[in-house]
């Protein structure tokens, strides 16, 4: 069952559903990344913010393990190890030097398996309150966060990651237990590697490591859903800054016209040379001024947020609108299309540099599209879409059906 | 296959310009990182702000290019630029295709050899310098670190990293561009290049670049300490943000790998102490840290954590606690896992062009001289039990200076 894609890519499915992924390279190091097709968009109102809490309780150890065992066994390798949760995914990913990689597989599997003892939950809980008040004390998260749940109105992606301190404190072992069963599945799963791996010793640790996952569980849904658009302002305590976020329609992960969307997000919101800083941070109205493309599983953003003096707000929003209006009206140049694409193209080229730069955008594509590409592919991808790609995304004027949020400090 | 250590290559230019430069075989792209002495510890007292004006305004235009155009010829070949501005020095950064380094070079080098710093271009670099500054306040990390600084030094060293409101508000353009020429110089700054090219040809192709750089920059101050033992700034917000600051071994001083080793079994392993009885113990705080700051001659650790103000006093005594324990010296276990860790990290921050480029340019700024990566692993993995034990042991009873932002502890440590 071990096979080679046509790309070079080792894959392989366990029995038990489990996916296993590959790309050698000639490195010092091995990463390895192990995705689950869950995130915040998955939980229930009464289970907002569990899968976040549950990649926490993830390092608090298995049956037999407390987590000082886990992160010493990790210590042990030399390994860098960590985790992140979004709407979309769950990945914890861990490297280590070649020489010492041996049982970095085993480990990783094991997070997958918490014991989720209630002592380990209290203390932990604490952490993940603290992160919340941390996100509080940055007015830019707040506004982004409050920014997203009005543009998604109602849809699962516009739910905070972390959570509400209120759901947070309804969060306790059985619940959480629960949400676990359900949806951190071997066939919801994908263990990733790159470098200099083993991939003998990579499926014998994964079959080994899985015996008792099973597949089926629960099933992602993808809601009807309008996003809202217009403008929306609040009044707020506790910072300076007007802090101004906008969202707007996009294609989504699965959609071909992703690629040519990651261009025009380029043209009009590369940080150091696309329109909005031309228009905003070049003239020192902002300090900084960006906006990306976000692929979800489904459906996809536009997003861009900027700080402004609360007084200069009116006029970043007129000037923010007037560029993507004139986008919309007449496109990129050729001339912006082709450096957008080989600033993309430098930047897909310099992550794949190391082994741990290409977990993200290998779990991605094998978990969203059942498919993967070389960096080399990538960039051919990219050099190959042109121009008309990206105005035949703006014939939907996505951003005339886009969202502004301002959150603005109380006056005086 | 194990290679033998080839050391970087490291050439003076005639006009003071130190190039260092490491080939990484099969490498797809090259990064370069500039750094010299402008930082706004060099600005005129009644000036402060005018390093980062100056440092955004030389990026508006060079050569036979405006601003624009400046910035279009680096995207034309991809190139993705950095860099920044702090108390001691700037940075210049760039990363492109190795077999575009030759032509990017002399694009980067344009901004400090020949920027044309045009009136029209100058109020925008200042207003962006007030933003910036602006931005701070919206900042609690930062507010941290720039409280942490002020207590540690006094004098042009204790200075806001982000210039003066009242200070960048009368800037003019004569001044900062009067203020270039001693302060965008080649003496005393340091071009690190690394990536897919052979070392010899990227250094060709940037002395031939920056060959042309003249002019002698002015000393920045020296350091100089202040005596601080509790400092608090206020702020609005949920957390308090606590900062421990003590005297660290500088780079050039014996210890100094020790010192690396005993912090990453202090705060840089994921069971680190710090982060096992602060954050897995008893769930104190999300973010929890420690590091060695260096400036100049002088080197400090900070240690910081981030809490509710009513367990701010407990995370404070808890750190204490844990510095002063760590003079007690590593076991077996934990040297060897630090050894490990440490060696990795290298390692692992070296396999990129642009993580390569950096820790050259810091190795010739910290020791004097650039290291191979294999040379640094050697130095590690040649510290004994004894020795990181001695070196702890010979540590002096802490006396940290204790910075607090946001809202005031609770409690004993409230401000």
């Amino acid at each position: 069952m071990v096979g080679v894609s046509a790309s070079g890519f080792d894959h392989l499915t366990l029995p038990n559903g489990l996916r296993l992924l590959g790309e050698r390279s000639d490195a010092r190091s091995v990463a390895v990344g192990l995705a689950f097709d869950v995130g915040a968009r998955d939980e229930r109102p009464e289970e907002a913010g569990a899968a976040h809490f549950l990649e926490h309780l993830a390092f608090k150890g298995d049956r037999g393990r407390r987590a000082d065992d886990v992160n010493r066994a990790f210590d042990e390798l030399g390994a860098r190890v960590n985790a992140y949760t979004s709407h979309d995914r769950t990945l914890f990913y861990a490297a280590a030097l070649h020489d010492l990689r041996a049982p970095l597989t085993t480990q990783l599997l094991a997070l997958a398996r918490p014991a989720l003892r209630r002592e380990d939950v209290d203390v932990e809980r604490r952490v993940v309150l603290e992160e919340i008040a941390m996100a509080e004390d940055r007015a830019e998260d707040r506004a982004w966060e409050r920014a997203a749940r009005r543009f998604f109105d109602g849809h699962p992606l516009g739910a905070p990651v972390l959570g509400t301190r209120a759901s947070l404190a309804a969060l306790g072992p059985s619940r959480l237990r629960r949400f676990h069963r359900g949806w951190y599945r071997s066939d919801r799963a994908l263990l990733v590697v790159a470098g200099a791996y083993d991939w003998g010793e990579v499926v014998d640790q994964a079959r080994a490591a899985t015996e008792g996952w099973t597949p089926g569980g629960a099933e992602r849904v993808h809601p009807a859903w309008a996003p809202r658009r217009g403008a929306e302002e609040e009044r707020g305590s506790g910072f300076d800054r007007a802090h101004v976020v906008w969202f707007a329609p996009a294609p989504s992960a699965q959609d071909p016209a992703r690629i040519a969307a990651a261009l025009l997000a380029r043209v009009v919101g590369d940080d150091d040379n696309g329109r909005l800083f031309w228009a905003l941070v070049e003239p020192g109205l902002v300090d900084d001024a960006a906006l990306w493309f976000d692929p979800a599983d489904g459906t996809g953003s536009f997003q861009a947020a900027a700080t402004a003096d609360d007084a200069s707000l009116d006029r970043v929003a007129e000037t923010a609108a007037a560029v993507l209006a004139r986008l919309e009206r007449e496109g990129p140049t050729d001339d912006e299309w082709a450096r957008a694409q080989r600033a993309l193209a430098t930047e897909v080229t310099l992550a794949a540099e190391t082994p741990m730069g290409r977990l993200a955008e290998l779990s991605d594509a094998w978990l969203d599209r059942g498919e993967a590409d070389s960096a080399a592919e990538t960039v051919a991808r990219i050099l190959a879409t042109p121009p008309t790609a990206g105005h035949e995304l703006l014939e939907d004027a996505p951003f005339s059906a886009g969202f502004r949020y301002a959150l603005r400090p109380d006056a005086g | 296959m194990p290679r033998p250590p080839v050391d970087p290559l490291d050439v003076v230019l005639p006009n003071g310009l130190r190039i260092v430069a490491a080939s990484m075989p099969g490498r797809a792209t090259v990064s370069a990182h500039l750094r010299w002495p402008l930082g706004t510890a060099g600005d005129p007292a009644d000036a402060q702000g005018t390093a980062i004006v100056l440092h955004e305004w030389l990026q508006r235009g060079a050569g036979e290019l405006e601003a624009r155009a400046y910035a279009d010829a680096f995207d034309r070949f991809g190139a993705r630029r950095g860099g920044g501005v702090g108390r001691e020095h700037a940075t210049l950064g760039v990363a492109c295709l190795a077999r575009d380094a030759a032509q990017v070079l002399p694009l980067m080098a344009d901004a400090v050899v020949r920027p044309r710093l045009e009136d029209d271009e100058f109020e925008g670099a200042r207003q962006l310098a007030l933003q910036g500054l602006a931005a701070v306040a919206d900042a609690p990390a930062e507010r941290l670190l720039e409280a942490a600084v002020a207590a540690r030094y006094d004098g042009e060293h204790g200075r806001s990293a982000w210039g003066v409101r009242a200070h960048l508000e009368r800037l003019a353009a004569a001044g900062v561009r009067a203020a270039a020429g001693s302060r965008v110089a080649p003496d005393g700054a340091v071009l690190a290049l690394a990536g897919g090219a052979d070392a010899e040809a990227l250094i060709e192709a940037a002395a031939g670049a920056f060959g042309g750089w003249r002019g002698r920059v002015a000393p920045t101050p020296a350091p100089r300490l202040r005596a601080c033992a509790r400092a608090h700034r206020g702020g609005h917000g949920e957390q308090t943000h606590v900062a421990l600051i003590e005297t660290a071994v500088p780079p050039r001083a014996a210890g100094w790998t020790e010192q690396a080793l005993a912090m990453t079994a202090l705060a840089g392993a994921t069971a680190a102490r710090l982060w096992t009885v602060v954050r897995e113990d008893r769930g104190l705080a999300y973010d929890v840290g420690s590091a060695i700051h260096v400036v100049a001659d002088d080197a400090y650790r900070l240690t910081h954590a981030v809490t509710a103000p009513e367990r701010a006093g407990e995370a404070i005594e808890l750190l204490l606690h844990e510095l002063d324990r760590s003079r007690g010296g590593l076991d077996a276990g934990e040297l060897r896992r630090s050894q490990r860790l440490l060696r990795s990290s290298v390692v692992f921050d070296s396999e990129t062009s642009g993580g390569r480029a950096a820790r050259l340019a810091s190795d010739v700024v910290r020791f004097g001289y650039p290291r191979a990566v294999e040379r640094i692993e050697h130095e590690i993995e040649g510290v004994t039990l004894a020795g990181v034990n001695a070196f702890l042991a010979s540590r002096p009873p802490i006396e940290a200076a204790v910075v607090t932002t946001g809202p005031s502890p609770a409690g004993a440590w409230s401000a």
